[in-house]
């Protein structure tokens, strides 16, 4: 199956809930939520790896994740992001909003 | 790894070029190992790898820009509370100024300079949390405030609230201390203890709210509106009162006050935006 390039737009509105439910799994660090993306969407979804770490910050300047400096397996130094319960509630919000637009369309095109 | 090391010096240091932080590119760094390791383990080349991977981070100069906007200069996310903070500091520094030369001179004691300080600051807190409310309300009304910038003015107010607290208190039981030593009883009964008091409790209310998620960022500025009132009766209003100015013009002083207080309080429950001239729909 060949790759399909999501459009701009997607990939951006897409990206904080599902940043935010990944977390919502549990603690992680960038690269291993880069790679989970990748193995949830069977590798369609390819992020520029660099353009989501200044999500994290910016969740992390919201107060919806806490961010902690952790050990990495090589011995270097790995940013380790938590889901705060503002970061749930906002969660809990962008379900809602992705079920709407989901169900509008899914009723559009007969599904 | 260490066929690598000089290109990632280079790169580490367009990315400071770029203007990214050296925590930020710390963080990265670490991702272009791991993404290095993995590469290398599917079979490709160091050249290869390495090409492969810094592309997928992106480019410096777009990292860049989307770091500065991510997270912006903290200080000023949202104008009124860096000036706020500038304000307040600039209050202390002044206020120790004063204090250490009436100390110095002998004409106030450690105890009663101490009591001064801490009322100063905290009542000063209180009213500043209150402009900033009123700065809220008023630049919601033309434009809401974005995630960030409520956050920052949530923070803030929730800061100021509770050094308020923490000086009122401290402030309140020097100057009992102080009154029982010079004035006979620690309790007087006094318009001012009685207002210190007063603050002194609806600020630790405002913090045991917040503390329980029982208030918003807009709850808490909507509710600090009262601040100015409040702050204004106990610490001008008693001594007014103190000094007779006259009961009339002190009540119409306070008509006023709670006139605008409720109107400011009536535009921040209103839509955002509602004072913006509509230029077509």
């Amino acid at each position: 199956m060949a790759r399909m390039k999501l459009a701009k737009e997607l990939m951006a509105a897409s990206a904080v809930p599902m940043v935010l439910s990944i977390l919502a799994e549990g603690e992680s660090y960038g690269y291993a939520l880069i790679q989970r993306v990748r193995e949830l969407s069977g590798g369609q979804i390819e992020w520029t790896d660099g353009m989501l770490y200044p999500v994290l910050h910016r969740l992390e300047a919201l107060g919806y994740v806490k961010a902690r400096w952790g050990e990495g397996e090589s011995g270097r130094r790995r940013r380790y992001y938590a889901l705060e319960a503002r970061g749930r509630e906002a969660l809990e919000g962008h379900k809602e909003q992705w079920r709407i637009v989901q169900r509008a369309l899914l009723e559009l095109w007969g599904a | 790894m260490a066929e690598y090391e000089e290109r990632i010096a280079s790169w580490r240091h367009t990315l400071a070029q770029a203007g990214l932080s050296g925590e930020v590119i710390e963080e990265l760094e670490t991702h272009l190992r791991e993404e290095l390791a993995r590469l290398e383990q599917a079979g490709h080349g160091a050249d290869e790898a390495f090409a492969l991977a810094e592309s997928r981070l992106g480019q410096p100069a777009a990292l860049g820009a989307e770091f500065a906007r991510a997270a912006p200069n903290r200080l000023f996310t949202w104008l009124p509370v860096g000036v706020a903070r500038i304000g307040l500091l600039l209050l202390c520094v002044g206020l120790i100024v004063v204090l250490a030369r009436l100390l110095v001179v002998g004409r106030m004691s450690p105890l009663l300079a101490c009591h001064v300080a801490a009322v100063t600051v905290g009542y000063s807190a209180t009213l500043v949390a209150g402009a900033l409310a009123v700065c809220y309300v008023v630049t919601r009304s033309f434009r809401d405030l974005t995630p960030m910038k409520l956050h920052a003015l949530g923070r803030e107010v929730f800061v100021l609230t509770f050094v308020a607290a923490v000086l009122t208190a401290v402030g309140l039981v020097l100057g009992c201390v102080w009154a029982g030593q010079n004035l006979g009883s620690w309790w007087q009964g006094d318009p001012r203890e009685i207002g210190a008091l007063v603050v002194l409790i609806w600020n630790v209310l405002l913090i045991v709210a917040h503390g329980r998620n029982l208030l918003d960022e807009r709850a808490l500025a909507l509710l600090c509106l009262t601040n100015l009132v409040l702050t204004g009766c106990a610490w001008f209003g008693t001594v007014a009162a103190q000094h007779a100015y006259g009961i009339s013009s002190l009540f119409l002083a306070l008509f006023l006050g709670v006139l605008a207080q409720s109107l400011l309080f009536a535009l921040g429950l209103a839509p955002a935006g509602c004072l913006r001239r509509r230029r077509s729909m």
